[in-house]
């Protein structure tokens, strides 16, 4: 395996898991923060 | 810079200000004010982790690196992934420090060594950190100066320093940990956005292939590497590295106050575990701008390394877009700042203050001097703005001082929580030989070690703490019994 071969991998898997990451988190997120929010009208 | 695009940095700077502003409620006691009550969930573990450790300065760094290390500089960026990772799946260090319920390192310190320990642990810390982000701020402003083409004079910088200061100062002063935690949230999503538009846009822009192909030219006229980290800056400096990817995700504060403010270990765990893509890209995709900025300007360098990205993003962004990703930038430089400012200021409070004053603070006079705190630092940041003129010395002064205070903490937080016999003078001894970092300031080291680089000496004052820590456990062991 030649070096410029695996910066392609670890680039393409690096930038597809990011995306699934941010899918996940910015829903979890908000679903926290209203969380926060909901805690703090009690 | 169209209207629109202003019209959405604007409205999205006036969101941030305002939810940070109406997190002050919130706020009751100092747990509440440092670290949320550590009772954070995961998804917004994660979020603030990438919030804060993906700055600006980081961004502007490493796409700087990717134009003059090209691809080789990815390196960095899979090591922080493997070291955050392993670091997730066996829970090293972290999970310790997060079941032993401790605020900061050196309320750990104090608890398995003494107070000593922990003094001289903060003093360190926060003089490291302190030194570290005086540069921040004028990084920032130089990016938006750039971006927005505003007159490239010293009195426009000025200002955009002073307006960015005070909205991070108002909402991190306000709401502390709370405000940080729910501003980083939103400044993730807008960041995520715009590095995967930018990332993905620049390569249906300037095509897969043709990208490698002329970096591979650049490289070779430049008799460099593209690939080969090895080649390009040598054994030692990717060594360093490896190193350096451990202490951003462990030792450094910033990072390690994430993970003690999840509500348990087992949350730590999961939170770096999802971490370890957050430390690949925050590396990574900044150098695949700086890449591609390089590729966009045919390798010329129009200004300097530093700016090629902005000028970069100016060009190619269609209208909307370049607010969006303007707004994340300004995000990734918010995030870093208000975390920075609240962990400094709460570890002088929590760390030095409140030891000195035999711990007779209330938990309202401890969220009060850290307010006040802020606020210096704040001045502080404003005067190194100021004053700083953007010389190479003083980065090499900045990641020295950073090396003080990690390089011994490596060793006597491993050595605290792993080995039983880590007596209080060797802790001692081994924070103290964390200042052997000194001897990599560039004039001190071309003086004494000339043929030594700053990466081979960073090695060699990691080296002098682990032999400093061994040396004081055996010749004074502790009497106390852990």
């Amino acid at each position: 395996m030649t070096w410029k071969f695996l910066w392609q991998i670890v680039f393409i898997l690096g930038l597809s898991l990011f995306i699934l990451m941010v899918i996940k988190f910015s829903i979890g997120g908000f679903r926290e923060i209203i969380e926060i929010l909901w805690k703090e009208n009690d | 810079m169209h209207l629109i695009d202003k019209i959405i940095i604007g409205t999205y700077i006036t969101l941030i200000f305002i939810i940070g502003i109406l997190m002050r409620k919130r706020v009751s006691n100092f747990s509440e004010f440092m670290l949320a009550g550590q009772g954070l969930g995961l998804s917004l573990g994660v979020t603030s982790m990438l919030g804060t450790e993906l700055g600006l300065i980081t961004v502007m760094n490493f796409s700087e690196l990717g134009v003059l290390q090209f691809f080789s500089s990815f390196h960095i960026g899979l090591f922080g992934f493997i070291v955050t990772l392993t670091v997730g799946v066996s829970g090293f260090v972290v999970s310790e420090l997060r079941e032993m319920n401790v605020k900061s390192i050196p309320e750990f310190y104090g608890k398995r060594f003494d107070s000593r320990v922990r003094l001289i642990g903060a003093i360190l810390l926060v003089l490291g950190g302190v030194l570290n982000m005086g540069i921040f701020l004028k990084i920032g402003a130089q990016f938006i100066q750039s971006i927005f083409n505003f007159p490239s004079d010293t009195d426009t910088l000025k200002i955009i320093m002073i307006i960015l200061l005070i909205i991070v100062l108002t909402y991190t002063i306000m709401g502390g940990m709370l405000s940080v935690i729910l501003t980083d949230y939103f400044q993730f999503v807008i960041l995520s956005f715009g590095l995967i538009y930018v990332t993905i846009y620049s390569i249906y822009f300037l095509g897969w292939n043709n990208i490698f192909e002329s970096i591979e030219v650049f490289a070779n006229n430049q008799e460099k590497s593209p690939y080969n980290p090895f080649i390009t800056k040598g054994g030692s400096y990717v060594v360093w590295q490896l190193i350096l990817a451990f202490v951003s995700a462990v030792v450094w504060p910033t990072a390690i106050t994430r993970a003690l403010s999840m509500k348990d270990s087992k949350t730590v765990k999961k939170q770096y575990m999802w971490s370890s893509i957050s430390f690949l890209v925050r590396f990574m995709i900044p150098c695949f701008i700086g890449i591609c900025a390089l590729v966009y300007f045919d390798g010329i360098i129009i200004n300097s390394e530093e700016t090629l990205m902005p000028e970069y993003l100016r060009d190619i962004l269609p209208i909307g877009f370049l607010g969006l990703v303007t707004a994340g930038m300004i995000s990734a430089f918010m995030s870093t700042h208000d975390s920075y400012l609240l962990c400094w200021s709460t570890i002088i409070t929590n760390d030095i203050i409140d030891p000195l004053t035999n711990y007779n603070l209330t938990s309202r006079s401890k969220i009060n001097i850290s307010r006040i705190i802020i606020l210096i630092l704040g001045i502080y940041i404003l005067l190194w703005g100021l004053f700083y003129d953007g010389g190479d010395a003083i980065w090499d002064y900045l990641g020295v001082t950073g090396a003080i205070y990690f390089s011994g903490a490596i060793t006597v937080l491993i050595a605290g929580i792993y080995w039983e016999k880590a007596s209080e003078i060797g802790a001692i001894l081994a924070l103290l030989g964390g200042l052997s970092a000194l001897l990599g300031l560039e004039p001190i080291r071309i003086l004494l070690f000339p043929n030594l680089t700053g990466s081979q000496i960073g090695l060699i004052s990691v080296l002098v703490t682990i032999i400093m820590m061994i040396v004081g456990s055996v010749l004074f062991p502790s009497k106390r019994k852990i």
